[in-house]
């Protein structure tokens, strides 16, 4: 079956709305081109480096054009701001290269500039209060915070030495430059777009992210041989959309469980939070996969027509949203069948899901959407 | 560990062993893929020139090409020497740098010794630099090198060409050269990586360790 031209006959739902106002967004942006003008200001247009080799690996770094200049509507606005960063980061690796190769020797700067990354980062995270109307909407509104603090410190870790001469490897001066750069401008970006007012709900987010690691492990207790045994738990071989739901089951739900132990134990108690919410409804979602499996509830051989019926109960489950007081939690549950369900159908468009990879995630993404309101109801009667 | 070890355990992990050994019974377990690796050889001594331009600095050929006959064919040259009867059997070039190579390997102990040698034409503004040297189980050396931008501060043109030159004497001989390899990596960044953690724990709890 052709389920490329399958593709053109259904529609993504939208993504997600961006976790901040447009206008803090482009706050944000405006502070990052002012900080990339100021350092590429710092570099001439034509520098005079002897080594015509390393003059043109400076410009091949200088950045050619600049990110869109407005933010898109949805959730990608964050990517936009992401790419600001990442422009911010390589001018200053530009100015890094212009500096090192002309005789500047930054080591110092650099050593002061990421202990106090280092410093302010602690500070960040040691007195995050997750401020917010209630504890629901503070996990919401952080779990992007903590992303930001995440990329800040993974960007100001050493990974390559700043060269003990560095004249003679500018490029690599450049390089840390610019990394330690985008840690600045994610630390930044965090401290600016915090939630500034409400309640203190670190206590509340702390406790409960603890105590959810149990509801999660009760909720997965039954699940274990499947996971641990995969298919030799059925006591037969699973084919074709059996195989690939059951696969793509296990599979999610072993790197939920892991993204919400890693956050836990790495007090991102907001994203624990939501990454065990989607984990609690990857769980049952495992459930219902063994227990339709068991039921011969699935084609062994999709046709076109158990794709569509696949596609469109997926598009009722994912649009059919309730307007409940905690429509952000749900709407962040179910994000991951919302790319899920995007997912699958460009990659039926680029030929890399045949009918039963397509059946199986259009149905694997309903299934995931079915399964929010129930997490989402969960979640806030525990994290009250 | 050394690769092979590491490679065999893979395997038996995964049952790969008994795939590559073709044939076995069921209950016998394949032993590890029968692979030496080539050892890691520490130089005794290096030597290295740069000359500008595309220049032949050593040649097996009878006759020294003339610059102009500087073909893609000589752009790169490699030896392994591992007697004066060897070494005689080879031809110079005229430069200084060129001499200094031949009086490395000319004044080298054969009875002790051998030399790597290479020869390879780089953009003005790149040097060549030596990684590591390996020998591997026929005793045949191998030079592995990389490819790095010079200091910002020296003047060069891209489209300038020098010729760099490395003798690498190496601490054991033998009695004829048989082949050599050279490996060059497009930059000298390489992974920062520590060597395998190498150790021998004896399996079995007898007293004697045996």
């Amino acid at each position: 079956m052709d389920t490329r031209s399958l593709a053109a006959e259904f529609e993504p739902v939208a993504p997600p709305e961006a976790p901040f106002t447009t206008a803090a967004l482009t706050e944000r942006v405006r502070a990052h081109e002012q900080r990339a003008s100021e350092l590429l200001a710092d570099v001439p247009a034509d520098p005079s480096i002897p080594n015509e080799a390393v003059s043109e690996q400076l410009g091949a770094e200088r950045p050619e054009t600049t990110p869109a200049a407005t933010p898109p509507a949805d959730e990608s606005a964050m990517r936009w701001l992401d790419e600001w960063r990442g422009y911010r980061s390589r001018a200053a690796t530009v100015w890094g290269i212009y500096r090192a190769a002309t005789g500047t020797d930054d080591s110092s700067l650099v050593a002061e500039r990421r202990h106090s990354v280092r410093q302010e980062l602690g500070t960040v995270r040691a007195d995050i209060s997750y401020l917010g109307p209630d504890p629901v909407a503070a996990v919401v509104n952080h779990a992007p915070i903590e992303d930001l603090l995440r990329e800040s410190h993974s960007a100001v870790q050493p990974r390559r030495a700043f060269p003990n001469d560095p004249i003679t490897a500018p490029v690599r001066a450049g390089d840390v430059i610019g990394r330690i750069e985008r840690a600045r401008g994610a630390l930044a970006d965090a401290r600016e777009l915090a939630p500034a007012d409400g309640e203190t709900n670190w206590e509340t987010l702390a406790r409960s992210a603890g105590r959810l690691r149990h509801s999660l492990a009760r909720t997965t207790d039954g699940l274990e041989p499947y996971v641990q045994r995969r298919t030799d738990a059925f006591g037969f071989e699973l084919t074709g959309t059996d195989h690939w739901l059951f696969r793509e089951g296990v599979n999610t739900l072993e790197h939920q469980r892991r993204d919400a132990r890693e956050a836990r134990d790495d007090g991102r108690y907001a994203t624990a939070i939501l990454e065990t919410g989607v984990a609690l409804v990857s769980a049952e979602l495992l459930s219902a996969v063994v227990t339709g499996i068991r039921d011969e509830q699935y084609p062994d051989e999709p046709s076109a027509d158990d794709i569509r019926e696949a596609a469109a109960a997926a598009r009722t489950a994912l649009t059919d949203r309730e307007t409940t007081a905690d429509a952000g939690l749900a709407e962040a549950l179910r994000r991951p069948a919302v790319f899920r369900q995007r997912g699958v159908i460009e990659e039926m468009a680029d030929g890399y899901r045949d009918n039963v990879k397509a059946y199986a995630g259009f149905t694997h993404a309903a299934m995931h959407a079915r399964g929010v309101p129930a997490a989402t109801e969960y979640i806030s009667t525990q994290v009250p | 560990m050394s690769w092979s070890r590491r490679n065999a355990l893979s395997a038996l992990a995964t049952g790969f062993a008994t795939v590559v050994a073709g044939c076995q019974s069921g209950d016998e377990v394949a032993g590890p893929p029968d692979e030496p690796e080539p050892d890691a050889v520490e130089p005794t001594e290096v030597r290295q020139v740069r000359v500008d331009g595309a220049a032949v600095l050593f040649t097996h050929a009878d006759t020294l090409p003339t610059p102009d006959e500087t073909s893609n064919r000589h752009r790169r040259a490699s030896a392994h020497i591992a007697s004066g009867t060897e070494f005689e059997e080879y031809r110079w070039g005229e430069t200084p740098e060129a001499g200094q190579l031949r009086e490395f390997v000319e004044t080298t102990d054969f009875e002790e010794r051998s030399v790597y040698l290479l020869s390879t034409v780089v953009d003005a503004c790149h040097e060549v630099r030596l990684v590591s040297m390996q020998r591997d189980p026929d005793d045949d050396p191998s030079g592995d090198f990389c490819h790095t931008v010079r200091p910002a501060d020296v003047a060069c043109d891209t489209d300038d060409e020098d010729t760099v030159g490395f003798a690498v004497r190496l601490p054991y001989t033998v009695p004829s050269s048989t082949g050599h390899g050279t490996g060059m990596s497009g930059d000298c960044r390489g992974p920062d990586r520590p060597p395998a953690f190498e150790a021998t724990v004896v399996p079995r709890n007898r007293s004697d360790g045996s």
